[in-house]
C-alpha cells in the first residue's frame, strides 16, 4: 500500500470515470461538458504516464491533446453551434439496452481477463530495472531517431495525409476548383 | 525512482500553492472587500461589447481548417523536440554521421510539401473565397 | 544507398504522391485528368521495382533500422504489385469519372498514392509500430477519399462512417499490440514469435489469447468480415466508385496479408497450445458467418454497389476459410505456412471486383449516383463494350470458368481440403453451396444488363480513355489468369510460403548468427522472477498437413 499504489488507483478512477461522463448523460448531453470530462480523462492519463516513468510522453499527453486536441475540439463544438433543441433527449430504446447488456458482458469478461493476467505480473515491473534516463527525452528521442526511424519518417507522410485531408473535408461545398 | 518522483512532487506543491492563494485573494475579498452591488456593476465584463447575446451564432468553418492544421504542426513540433537534444550526439555517432540531419531534413522536407499545398491552394488566406492559386493562374 | 534501393518501391510510391500535390499546385485550375497518368506511371515504376528488387529471397538490409521493422520478401512482393495494379485500374477510372461528378481536384491522386504506400509499408512491415502507422496511413487517406465528393450526403455519410469504424477498429489493433508488448516486452512479430516459443511460462496465456482476439476483430473490420461488415454496403454504395474499386481490391488484399502474417505468426505459440480457445476457431467461425451472410444478404440488395459489397464480404468469407485452413511447408517441417493460393485469391478478386466497379465508375452523367439494377437494365444493347467487361468481371466474382475467380476459388477449396480431407469437408461443401447462392445475385446483374428492357431513364455512359484501359486490362487479367495461371499460381505459393515469420529467416535477414532456441535472449522489459528455472517447451506441430490448431 505505497503512495504511488493510493496514487495510481485515485487517476485510474478518474480518467475511466472522465471517459464515462464523455459519451454518459447528464455530461455527455452536452458538447462542451463532454469536452471538458475529456480534459480530466487526459490529465489523469498524463498522471499514469508519470507513474510508469514515462515523463516526455506524460508531457506530450497534456501539450498535445490536453492543449491542441482540445482546442480543436472546442473549435468543432463551437462551430457545430448546437442548441438544446438540436440535441435529441434521452431515450431508452431497446438497442441502448442490448448494448449496455453487452458492454456490461464484455467489461466482466476483460476485468476477469486482465485480474487472471496480471496476476502473472507480480514482480515483473518490481525486478525491470529503470534506467535513470528513462522515459526521458533523451531515451525515447535515441530511440525514435535509430530505431524506430521508419515510424519516425512514416509519422510525417501521415501528417502529410492528414493536412490534404483536412483540406479536403473542410472546403466548401462547390470546391476550390468548380 | 525517489530522484524522478521528486520533480513530481515540487509541481504538486506549486500547483496547490498557485490554487491555495488564489482561493485566498477570493476569499479575502469576499470577506474584506466592500459590496454595493447595482445593475451596471453586476454585469460582465466584455470589453464594452453588449454582454447580452445569442449565443447562437455561426463560427466559420475556416477557423476548423486552421485548428487542424495548427494540430499537424504543433505534432510536428512535438517530434523535434528529441531530434533538437540528440542533434550533435547523433551526429558523433560513427554509424550515422549526417544521416542525423538527413532524417529530419526528409521529415521537414514531407510536411514542408503539405505546408506549400495548403499555401497554394488558398486555405491559410482568411479570405477563403480567392485562393491565391485563382488570382495566380488568372 | 544499397538500401534505399531495396526500398525504392515505397519510395516511388510516396514521392509520386508528393509530385502529383506539386502538379496540382502548378497546373492551378486546368483540369487535373492527367496527374491520373503521373500516377500510374509512378505506381507502374514502382511495381517494376518491386518485381526486381523484392521477388526472389528475402532481401538482406544493411541497416539496423530498416532491417529490425522491415522484411522484403516474396510475401510483400506478391501483396504490393496486387495494390499497385488496384491502385493503378483506380487511378485510370478516377480520370474521367471524377471530374464527371465534379471532384476535379489533384488530392484524389495524392492520396490514393500514399495510401498505396501506407499498404505497402503495412505489408512489408515485421515491427508492430510500423505496422500500425502503415495501416493508418492507408486507411486515414481512405477515409478522405470515401469523403470526396463534396455535393453528396451519402459520400460524407461513408466517410464518416468509414472514419469512425476504422478508428475503433485502430483501437483494438493498439490494444492487441499493447497486449502483445506486455506479455513480451517487444515490438518486433518476429521477436515476439521466438519469445512466446521459448518462454512458455514468460508470457501470460490469457494476455497472448487476449491480443490475438483483438488483432483479429481489429483486421476483421479491415477485410469487412461478418459481424464487423456493417460499414461496408453504406461505405462501399457513398464513396466514388474508383475508390470505391480500390477499395475492395486493394484494402482487402493489404488487410488480408496482415492479417495471416500476424495470426499465422503468432498462432504458433505455446499461449494457444492445449486450450479450449484457439485463433484457429475464432477464423472459422468469420469464415463461416461471413460466407453466410455475405450471400444471404446479397440476394435482397437492389443496389448494384451494394450487391458487390455483400460480394465483398462474401469473398472475404471464403477467404478466411483459406487462411484457416493452414498447410505443412514443405522448406521447414513443423512450421505451418498460409494456404498457397490465397494471394492468387486476392489477385484473381481484386480484377474481378476493380473491373466490375469499373464498369459502374463509367456509367452516370454528373450528380448521378443511383445504381439500382433497374438503371443498368439493357446495358448490353446500348453500351455492347462496357456490358461485356461487366459480364466477364462479374462472372469471374462468382466463380465460373473459363475466368481468374473459377481458378482462384477452385484452388482455395482444393487446397482447403488438401488440409484436411476428413475434417475440412463440411466446410468446403458449405463454401461451395454458399457460392451457389451467390450465383444468384451475380446472374441477376448479368440478367437485367442484357436481358431487361429499361423502365423510365437508363443510365449514360462517360466517354473515358483511361478508364477503358483501366476496363481492358481487367477483362484481359481475368481472362488470363483462368486459362493460364500457372506463373502466377507459382508467385502466390512462393508469397504464400514466406507469410509466416520464422524465426531463421530473422537471423538470416539480421545477418547474426542463429539464434539458439535453448538460451534465451534476455528480455529488455519483462523479465522473470530470478531464480525461477524457465522449462524451454519446444513447440509440436502436427506431422504433415493439418489445420491451425
Amino acid at each position: 500500500m505505497t503512495a504511488e499504489f493510493v496514487v495510481f488507483w485515485i487517476l485510474a478512477v478518474a480518467s475511466v470515470a472522465g471517459a464515462l461522463a464523455v459519451v454518459l448523460p447528464p455530461f455527455g448531453r452536452n458538447p462542451l461538458h463532454a469536452a471538458i470530462a475529456l480534459l480530466i480523462t487526459f490529465t489523469c492519463l498524463a498522471g499514469l504516464m508519470v507513474l510508469l516513468s514515462a515523463h516526455l510522453v506524460a508531457v506530450l499527453q497534456i501539450l498535445v491533446y490536453a492543449g491542441a486536441v482540445m482546442v480543436l475540439f472546442t473549435f468543432v463544438v463551437m462551430m457545430l453551434n448546437l442548441r438544446r433543441q438540436d440535441l435529441a433527449g434521452f431515450r431508452i430504446t431497446a438497442w441502448k439496452v442490448v448494448g449496455v447488456i453487452a458492454l456490461v458482458a464484455l467489461s466482466v469478461k476483460i476485468g476477469i481477463l486482465l485480474v487472471a493476467g496480471l496476476s502473472g505480473f507480480d514482480n515483473v515491473s518490481a525486478s525491470a530495472p529503470i534506467t535513470n534516463d528513462f522515459g526521458g527525452i533523451r531515451t525515447v528521442g535515441r530511440s525514435l531517431l535509430t530505431t524506430y526511424l521508419v515510424p519516425f519518417e512514416a509519422t510525417s507522410l501521415l501528417l502529410l495525409v492528414a493536412i490534404v485531408g483536412a483540406l479536403i473535408v473542410a472546403r466548401r461545398r462547390d470546391g476550390g476548383a468548380s | 525512482m525517489e530522484s524522478q518522483t521528486l520533480p513530481y512532487i515540487a509541481l504538486g506543491i506549486t500547483v496547490a500553492f498557485s490554487v491555495g492563494i488564489a482561493m485566498v485573494i477570493l476569499v479575502l475579498n469576499r470577506l474584506l472587500g466592500p459590496h454595493r452591488m447595482n445593475a451596471e456593476k453586476g454585469a460582465p465584463f466584455e470589453c464594452g461589447s453588449d454582454p447580452v447575446d445569442s449565443p447562437g451564432k455561426r463560427v466559420n468553418v475556416r477557423f476548423y481548417v486552421v485548428a487542424i492544421f495548427f494540430v499537424v504542426f504543433d505534432i510536428e513540433a512535438v517530434f523535434l523536440f528529441p531530434w533538437a537534444v540528440l542533434y550533435r550526439e547523433l551526429l558523433a555517432t560513427p554509424a550515422f554521421g549526417m544521416l542525423a540531419l538527413a532524417e529530419v531534413v526528409v521529415f521537414l522536407g514531407i510536411l514542408a510539401m503539405g505546408l506549400w499545398y495548403v499555401w497554394g491552394k488558398g486555405a491559410l488566406d482568411w479570405a477563403f473565397d480567392a485562393p491565391a492559386s485563382r488570382r495566380n493562374h488568372g | 544507398m544499397s538500401d534505399l534501393l531495396s526500398i525504392s518501391p515505397l519510395l516511388v510510391t510516396a514521392f509520386t504522391g508528393m509530385l502529383v500535390m506539386a502538379l496540382d499546385l502548378l497546373a492551378g485550375q486546368g483540369r487535373k485528368a492527367f496527374l491520373s497518368w503521373v500516377t500510374v506511371a509512378g505506381f507502374a515504376v514502382a511495381g517494376i521495382l518491386a518485381y526486381v528488387l523484392w521477388s526472389g529471397d528475402p532481401v538482406v538490409l544493411q541497416r539496423p533500422f530498416l532491417a529490425n521493422v522491415m522484411l522484403l520478401d516474396a510475401h510483400g512482393w506478391f501483396f504490393s504489385e496486387v495494390v499497385l495494379l488496384a491502385g493503378a485500374l483506380a487511378a485510370l477510372l478516377a480520370a474521367d469519372h471524377m471530374p464527371e461528378q465534379g471532384i476535379d481536384g489533384g488530392e484524389t491522386y495524392a492520396l490514393l498514392s500514399f495510401s498505396v504506400t501506407g499498404a505497402i509499408l503495412l505489408m512489408v512491415a515485421t515491427d508492430l509500430v510500423t505496422l500500425f502507422l502503415g495501416l493508418e496511413i492507408m486507411s486515414l487517406a481512405l477515409y478522405v477519399m470515401a469523403a470526396g465528393k463534396r455535393s453528396s450526403p451519402f459520400s460524407a455519410e461513408a466517410g464518416i462512417k468509414y472514419f469512425l469504424l476504422g478508428g475503433v477498429a485502430s483501437a483494438f489493433l493498439l490494444m492487441g499490440m499493447a497486449f502483445l508488448y506486455g506479455a513480451t516486452g517487444k515490438l518486433n512479430l518476429v521477436d515476439i514469435a521466438r519469445f512466446l516459443a521459448n518462454h512458455p511460462e514468460g508470457a501470460d496465456p490469457l494476455l497472448v489469447q487476449g491480443a490475438m482476439i483483438l488483432l483479429v476483430v481489429a483486421m476483421a473490420f479491415k477485410v469487412a468480415a461478418v459481424p464487423f461488415h456493417f460499414w461496408t454496403p453504406d461505405v462501399y454504395e457513398g464513396a466514388p466508385t474508383p475508390v470505391t474499386a480500390f477499395m475492395a481490391g486493394a484494402v482487402k488484399a493489404a488487410a488480408f496479408a496482415v492479417l495471416a502474417r500476424l495470426v499465422l505468426t503468432l498462432a504458433r505459440a505455446p499461449a494457444f497450445q492445449g486450450t479450449a480457445f484457439s485463433p484457429a476457431d475464432l477464423l472459422l467461425g468469420l469464415a463461416v458467418v461471413s460466407m453466410v451472410v455475405g450471400n444471404l444478404l446479397g440476394i435482397v440488395q437492389t443496389n448494384v454497389k451494394r450487391i458487390l459489397a455483400y460480394s465483398s464480404i462474401a469473398h472475404a468469407g471464403y477467404l478466411l476459410l483459406g487462411v484457416w485452413a493452414t498447410q505443412a511447408s514443405v522448406s521447414e517441417t513443423g512450421v505451418q505456412t498460409l494456404n498457397d493460393s490465397v494471394p492468387f485469391y486476392l489477385l484473381a478478386y481484386a480484377v474481378s471486383t476493380v473491373g466490375a466497379f469499373g464498369v459502374l465508375a463509367l456509367l452516370g452523367r454528373s450528380g448521378e449516383e443511383d445504381m439500382s439494377l433497374s438503371r443498368i437494365a439493357g446495358l448490353g444493347r446500348r453500351h455492347p463494350v462496357l456490358g461485356v467487361a461487366l459480364l466477364v468481371a462479374v462472372l469471374s466474382l462468382a466463380g465460373l470458368p473459363p475466368l481468374g475467380g473459377f481458378m482462384a476459388k477452385f484452388n482455395l477449396f482444393r487446397q482447403v481440403l488438401a488440409a484436411d480431407p476428413a475434417g475440412n469437408l463440411p466446410w468446403v461443401i458449405l463454401a461451395v453451396v454458399m457460392s451457389v447462392v451467390g450465383l444468384y445475385y451475380y446472374l441477376r446483374i448479368v440478367l437485367y444488363a442484357f436481358f431487361r428492357e429499361p423502365e423510365g431513364q437508363p443510365v449514360v455512359a462517360i466517354s473515358s480513355a483511361a478508364g477503358s484501359v483501366a476496363l481492358a486490362v481487367t477483362v484481359a487479367l481475368a481472362l488470363f489468369l483462368g486459362i493460364a495461371p500457372a506463373k502466377f499460381l507459382d508467385a502466390s505459393r512462393m508469397a504464400s510460403q514466406a507469410t509466416v515469420l520464422t524465426g531463421s529467416i530473422a537471423a538470416s535477414r539480421a545477418g547474426a548468427a542463429p539464434v539458439q532456441t535453448a538460451t534465451p535472449p534476455a528480455a529488455a522489459g519483462i523479465q522473470l522472477k530470478p531464480g525461477v528455472q524457465i522449462p524451454v517447451r519446444t513447440f509440436n506441430s502436427k506431422e504433415g498437413r493439418g489445420n491451425l490448431h
